[in-house]
């Protein structure tokens, strides 16, 4: 068929634009996020593993069992997910994947912290205005909707191979659910508390920081629960470009059709999803 | 909220004690690093590609290089290498000039090429040893002991699109069924197991040679092209680093050594297969420093 429109055309010249006119910012974007990328790796590959995973395990289960930690109930709450996040890491460590595993959680940390910091405030801001929210929610539907491989292609262009295509394109997958989720809290704390707010004479900031947030924590919480998972499972497809850690192994196991590699590989990411999922979900849950 | 600033707090404590105990480790690691030299290799899943950059690796490691190798699919390579700001500086496993020419058609201005890993890259079509003719145009004589197939691979290789204009070119009445890299091995290997005769798509370097008694029928209308494997680079990586790039211009390895390679890797993994390999032919390898 021939074609009417030569969308993928204009979209081209549109981001070639963009990326000659802007080359610095991109140039410094790439050096900013692959520093924090190595130097948190660094850092988390200086400490012996045992150090690491006892660590996570104290804080898995004090997240879990929280202020009971001590006490019979909360030893009966939290040991349960102790002994899986114990056991998890030392199996990722004796299959000898444990830097490829550092370097894929510190991908997921990087990634879901930059797309918080610009998911929670739109969500705030979908929130208080339904214009925003009308201009929004489209884009966030387009953001979901679009195949996550279509991202990596601009990624590229902007930054080349590496880590940092890699972070670009799991911020923009794993955004939606940080905005919609901030938004869909806020927009639920009943009508009549902000009411009795006002009433009190409270500021507008008041209204936010001390009724709407708080009220909405644990929606907002289940928010990142979702972006740290969708983040985990992109980080995995940005290998494609170059991005490090366990993805990298899938990749290859795919490609040398290495049912072990890539199965090994799998486990590891499936071992780092269950810990990510039960401590956020734990701390949404206080 | 209390108890996230509390776990905050820890983690931060963690952290901040990890990263003072990594800057005391770390101190005399720095004043070294200084004065090391890093190499960024760019590679795709090809077992030979896999095996020329590992052990490049080895050996640049061996000189006290700092290596960084990145798994890409060949595209991206070539993309990546033609950038004025690239980010990586090294491809050993270009198949040039003849299956990557349209990359090296759009690229090609914006690389150098360095050397030649391998320099016998042939494809064709391959029958085993017993099978008693010699050349492509033998094969209609007897296309009933060949089941009038020739057994190809996957149908996007450029070894799939020859045989098509082979069959054309020599009349030939067998039809080329289009399977997989592994499944052509495991047919030829059922074959040679019961002794029948067999026609595939094949091609040099490729461990199928090392495992059985194969040869190439000719190809007297040269329809089939030679390649090398080409070592190619970033524009200035030889200025960049001129120890680095004498060493990839001298790499390059016999059939015989590339198989032996291969089969080191095969035994173990990438790595220590490599490093293996390399202890063991250091001489050679180093000799390519000089």
């Amino acid at each position: 068929m021939e074609k009417l429109i030569d969308i993928g055309k204009y979209i081209e010249i549109g981001i070639n634009a963009l990326e000659e006119n802007f080359s610095d910012l991109w140039r410094a974007i790439d050096n900013i996020i692959s520093w924090t990328v190595d130097s948190i790796n660094d850092v988390f590959l200086v400490i012996p593993f045992y150090v690491i995973i006892i660590l996570v395990t104290l804080g898995a289960y004090y997240a879990k069992a929280g202020k009971k930690s001590l006490k019979k109930e909360g030893i009966k709450d939290g040991a349960s997910l102790a002994f899986f996040v114990v056991l998890g890491l030392i199996l990722v460590w004796a299959m000898g994947y444990w830097e490829e595993a550092v370097q894929t959680t510190t991908l997921v940390i990087v990634s879901t912290f930059i797309a918080l910091i610009f998911g929670i405030p739109l969500g705030i801001w979908a929130a208080r205005s339904n214009t925003a929210n009308a201009v929004i929610r489209p884009i966030l539907d387009l953001m979901q909707t679009m195949p996550a491989f279509v991202y990596l292609i601009p990624a590229i262009f902007f930054f080349s191979v590496g880590n940092t295509p890699g972070v670009i394109a799991t911020v923009i997958f794993s955004l939606p659910p940080a905005v919609r989720l901030t938004s869909l809290g806020i927009r639920n704390v009943p009508s009549d508390v902000i009411e009795a707010g006002y009433a009190f004479g409270a500021t507008e900031k008041q209204i936010l920081f001390k009724i709407q947030l708080p009220l909405a924590k644990t929606t907002i919480l289940a928010g990142i629960n979702q972006v740290i998972l969708l983040a985990l499972s992109m980080v995995v497809i940005a290998s494609m470009v170059g991005a490090k850690g366990l993805g990298s192994i899938v990749y290859q196991g795919i490609q040398q059709n290495n049912i072990a590699k890539g199965f090994e590989a799998g486990l590891g990411i499936v071992v780092l999803a269950i810990i990510l999922d039960r401590i956020t979900q734990s701390i949404g849950k206080k | 909220m209390l108890k996230l600033k509390k776990i905050g707090i820890l983690f931060m404590v963690a952290v901040l004690a990890a990263a003072f105990t990594s800057c005391s480790n770390s101190g005399n690691k720095k004043e070294t690093k200084s004065a090391q030299k890093e190499v960024s290799i760019l590679y795709p899943n090809w077992a030979e590609g896999i095996a020329f950059t590992h052990l490049a690796k080895a050996a640049l490691e061996g000189h006290n290089y700092e290596v960084e190798l990145t798994n890409l699919e060949p595209g991206l390579i070539y993309g990546e290498l033609s950038k004025t700001n690239s980010k990586g500086d090294v491809f050993l496993d270009a198949w040039l000039p003849n299956t990557h020419k349209d990359y090296w058609a759009d690229y090609g201005n914006d690389l150098v090429k360095l050397g030649e890993a391998f320099s016998g890259g042939t494809t064709g079509l391959v029958v085993p040893s017993y099978v008693t003719i010699n050349s492509i145009e033998e094969l209609n004589a007897s296309k009933d002991k060949f089941n009038e197939e020739i057994i190809g691979i996957g149908s996007g290789a450029g070894i799939h699109a020859n045989t098509i204009k082979a069959i054309d070119e020599y009349n030939l009445d067998l039809e080329q069924v289009t399977s997989s890299g592994p499944a052509m091995v495991a047919s030829l290997e059922k074959a040679i197991k019961n002794e029948e005769w067999i026609v595939v798509t094949g091609w040099k370097p490729h461990y199928m040679w090392a495992n059985y008694d194969l040869k190439y029928l000719t190809d007297p209308k040269g329809v089939y092209p030679q390649d090398v494997c080409a070592i190619i680079s970033r524009k200035g990586f030889d200025q960049d680093s001129p120890e680095a790039a004498k060493f990839f211009k001298n790499f390059n390895l016999e059939e015989s050594q590339l198989y032996d390679l291969m089969a080191e890797i095969k035994a173990s993994d990438e790595e220590t297969g490599a490093q293996k390999w390399y202890e063991a032919n250091k001489e050679l390898v180093d000799s390519w420093f000089e």
